[in-house]
């Protein structure tokens, strides 16, 4: 008799959470507020950033490795940011600076780089770094045996990496690679490595760099602490002493753990809770527009996606308003080409504004007055992909075209679309930093990135030219043009950039989104 | 019971693990998906996917790589993971105690449950605390364990902030804590055990409370009390541990969801991402840890009966 009445009050209980769900996370704003002293705009006379603490970090998914030439991952990639670091970098602002390397210069012949590097700086293990270092790392890289994705990052296998002295390395292309100081600035991938984090069977479990942080524990992939590196060339920095990562995968746990003060900071945070995250007042939500681009790659060895004039009548009918709205709960910029408006190297070419008239015209006289069939492929590892699916297939209803869904996991979605089996699939490229990036590896002929099949030997031409060179002024023009070109022919169909967003509480100080999603810690102290 | 049984159970648990071996082996190389494409995400192309499949070795005819792990496999050694290239046995290890603390505080909050409202709803068959509990397990059959985590999670730790909502310490460094922890995970698996405990005792009992031997037990004037519990419940008692056996199989797979949500370091999260990463080595042994463990608990449930029952005998 009490057990039922026990168990029926339990489930009461249970019920009515449920019920208060929508009002519950209004509510949880209790006005203890005030025990915490960490007013947001606190006036900068006081003593600045405070020394230690540990910032306990929620992740969404676990590292898959933290091998910087094997990882792919996005959480193992922000782990290495912290641990490794580049002969170049990227600051807030998206310049290129000089960071392991003090400076560099490019042979007459455009084959050769030369890069002069900084004195004193140590590995995690106490020794030096130096250009040996550097040509170890960079060897492994583009090693064909090491199997690296990364590899084209520093170049292709025949590279050549030369130690002139201690603290100076040449690097020689077989072709001019003019952004190639860019190009190693991109990640970790190209970071330096103290060989000495490689074991016997060839693996690297702990990478050792020469970053602010280093790794002191690995629980499998479940736990990882990062704690200071006291011989940091950087003086004064890191400001904190540990940094406590765990992966969290369920988006309601890993806010109710900010939330509740289990966690310091998480990374990412479901857009459809964006608004009530920005009301609580116990959390900080801070966004900064990606360096990135959701699309629609058409398959060009298929009809009718072959014929131009269907993927412009595509690009016409979209609604990017309307699909920002579904994919991304409107925290995006729609988009009409590859470069958002946060990158200098946004260009303005805007040749498809909704216009579902013209569109169907288009058809028409590519011979499909009454529209056809197809077949969308998003996946389902990218939650967003599918919502935009989903009013995509409306908007192409508008013109006749009946198109169905096939959303695969991440595994049978590579296959698919790795293999041009598919009609026209739906992904997304980020953190693209140079010019570079938005265009050669995904559209060059042929190229690693190429999975539409997209081929124009005018395009090739003017993007060859793009990498082969380094000042900004000269490039920019003949992206400008090779931009014309791409969105003219429409292999991709751009749908909208969307916005980073990272949330934390109040009393972490220090830390900025960034537009290529990196995620800095050093700059990172705790108000407490 | 005599050694003879014992060897025959043993040698057919080692064929059925063999078996399952072999036929999760089959089905995960037949699934589409490639774990040199997944390593080597929207980076992979021709090239690149070619020469990272030769050097993991899954060029190799399928019967030969079967052999070679199952070699690998009887001498200790679970190979690597293709994903992030540790050794496979060590980190099945390491997440093994997670699971199991998890799947056996969750079976015995179901047995609270299911025990005593199985027992009463027996014995009151058909009166307003039977139907009570008869809709209450039926919800409880039927909620899924992934909502009643979250449920639970933004009740308990949201609103209250009476427990951590995800997370694992382990037990030697911080009992309390790790108690804290493994609460909300528990009562999520131990409520849906314990509906279903519930209606299987229950049927169990109501079996046994019908029989003759009751009738008599009754009529020679013992309390209440001894009948249930000495003669009705021994005797059902049968049913209820094949039941229970039952349960600690659905358990060790439905902890997945739970692992899941809860952030709970365990087996079934890593088996679930092995999966979805088609990292082969892995999955294989975690079904092989998963598979071993059940036919263990199936034959510590079968030799159970002899304890039990007295009668049986295996010819």
């Amino acid at each position: 008799m009490k057990w039922a009445s026990i168990l029926m009050i339990g489930f009461l209980l249970v019920g009515l959470a449920a019920c208060a769900v929508p009002t519950v996370t209004q509510e949880a704003a209790p006005p203890a507020v005030e025990e915490e002293a960490a007013p947001t705009e606190e006036p900068v006379a006081e003593e600045g950033p405070k020394y230690g603490g540990t910032l306990n970090v929620a992740f969404q998914n676990e590292w898959a490795g933290l091998d910087p030439h094997t990882v792919s991952s996005y959480s193992s990639y922000q782990i290495l940011n912290n641990v490794l670091e580049g002969l170049t970098f990227y600051d807030d602002e998206l310049n290129l600076i000089p960071w392991l390397a003090e400076s560099w210069e490019q042979s007459e012949d455009g084959l050769t780089w030369t890069f002069k590097l900084r004195e004193g700086v140590k590995f995690h293990n106490g020794r030096e770094m130096t250009a040996e270092d550097v040509k170890w790392s960079f060897e492994r890289l583009i090693d064909p045996e090491t199997g690296s994705g990364n590899a084209a990052r520093v170049g292709p296998p025949e590279t050549k990496i030369e130690v002139i002295d201690d603290y100076t390395v040449a690097i020689t292309h077989p072709e001019p690679f003019g952004i190639f100081p860019q190009s190693i600035g991109f990640d970790k991938s190209s970071g330096i490595m103290a060989k000495e984090s490689v074991s016997e069977d060839g693996l690297v479990a702990v990478p050792i760099g020469t970053g602010p942080f280093k790794i002191a524990e690995v629980e499998g992939t479940t736990r990882l602490v990062l704690e200071k590196h006291e011989d940091y060339w950087q003086e004064g920095l890191p400001y904190l002493d540990k940094i406590e990562l765990v992966p969290i995968p369920d988006d309601t746990v890993r806010e109710t753990a900010l939330r509740g003060g289990e966690v310091d900071w998480v990374l990412t945070i479901a857009p459809q809770n964006y608004d009530s995250l920005n009301e609580d007042p116990d959390v900080v939500v801070a966004t900064a527009p990606q360096l990135s681009y959701d699309y629609i790659g058409m398959n060009l060895t298929r009809e009718p996606f072959d014929d131009v004039r269907v993927r412009q009548a595509i690009a016409l009918a979209l609604d990017r308003e309307q699909l920002c709205e579904a994919g991304f709960f409107g925290l995006c910029e729609p988009l009409q080409a590859p470069v958002g408006t946060g990158s200098p190297w946004h260009f303005g070419y805007e040749p498809y504004d909704q216009d579902v008239e013209r569109a169907k015209e288009l058809l028409a006289e590519a011979g499909y007055p009454d529209g056809f069939e197809m077949e969308l492929l998003p996946t389902t590892q990218y939650g967003e992909t599918v919502r935009a699916a989903q009013v995509l297939q409306q908007q192409l209803a508008e013109i006749g075209i009946d198109a169905s869904i096939n959303a695969p996991e991440w595994s049978e979605w590579l296959e698919l679309e790795g293999n041009f089996l598919y009609d026209a699939y739906i992904c997304n490229w980020n953190g693209l930093i140079d010019a570079d990036q938005y265009y050669y590896l995904q559209h060059h002929t042929d190229l690693v990135f190429n999975f539409t099949g997209y081929s124009n030997p005018e395009f090739d031409e003017l993007v060859d030219a793009g990498r082969a060179i380094s000042d900004f002024d000269e490039r920019y023009p003949i992206y400008e043009t090779a931009d014309k070109i791409l969105v003219d022919d429409a292999p991709y169909i751009y749908m909208y950039n969307k916005k980073e967003i990272r949330a934390y509480a109040p009393y972490v100080k220090g830390f900025v989104v960034r537009p290529d999603q990196a995620n800095n810690f050093w700059p990172v102290w705790l108000d407490k | 019971m005599n050694t003879s049984y014992l060897i025959q159970r043993l040698f057919l648990t080692l064929i059925v693990l063999l078996g399952v071996t072999f036929v999760v082996f089959l089905i995960i190389h037949l699934v589409p998906g490639d774990p040199a494409r997944v390593i080597l995400g929207v980076q992979a192309n021709e090239q690149n996917v070619a020469a990272l499949r030769e050097r993991l070795g899954l060029n190799r005819p399928f019967l030969v790589q079967y052999a070679d792990w199952l070699w690998n496999a009887a001498h200790g050694d679970f190979g690597k993971s293709l994903i992030t290239g540790q050794p496979v046995g060590p980190q099945l290890m390491q997440r093994l105690p997670a699971t199991l603390q998890l799947a056996i505080a969750g079976l015995l909050i179901g047995m609270l449950i299911g025990f005593p409202a199985g027992i009463i709803s027996a014995i009151k068959s058909g009166t307003t605390t039977d139907i009570v509990t008869s809709v209450l397990s039926q919800i409880g059959v039927t909620i899924p364990d992934f909502w009643l985590g979250i449920m639970l999670v933004i009740l308990f730790s949201l609103t209250l902030g009476w427990l951590p909502p995800s997370g694992y310490t382990p037990p030697e460094q911080d009992f309390g804590d790790w108690l804290a922890h493994l609460i909300l995970p528990a009562v999520t698996v131990g409520v849906i055990s314990g509906a279903i405990q519930t209606r299987f005792i229950r049927s169990a009992m109501l079996e046994v409370l019908h029989e003759n031997y009751v009738r008599s037990a009754r009529a020679k004037g013992l309390g209440e009390r001894t009948v249930i519990i000495r003669h009705a419940l021994r005797n059902a008692m049968i049913t209820i541990v094949t039941v229970i056996g039952l349960q600690i199989t659905a358990l060790l797979s439905a902890v997945v969801v739970v692992e899941v949500v809860f952030a709970w370091p365990g087996l079934g999260r890593l088996a679930l991402d092995a999966v979805l990463d088609r990292d082969y080595p892995l999955l294989q042994g975690a079904v092989f840890i998963v598979a071993a463990m059940l036919a263990l608990v199936n034959l510590g449930i079968d030799l159970l009966y002899f304890f039990i029952d007295p009668r049986i005998e295996y010819a």
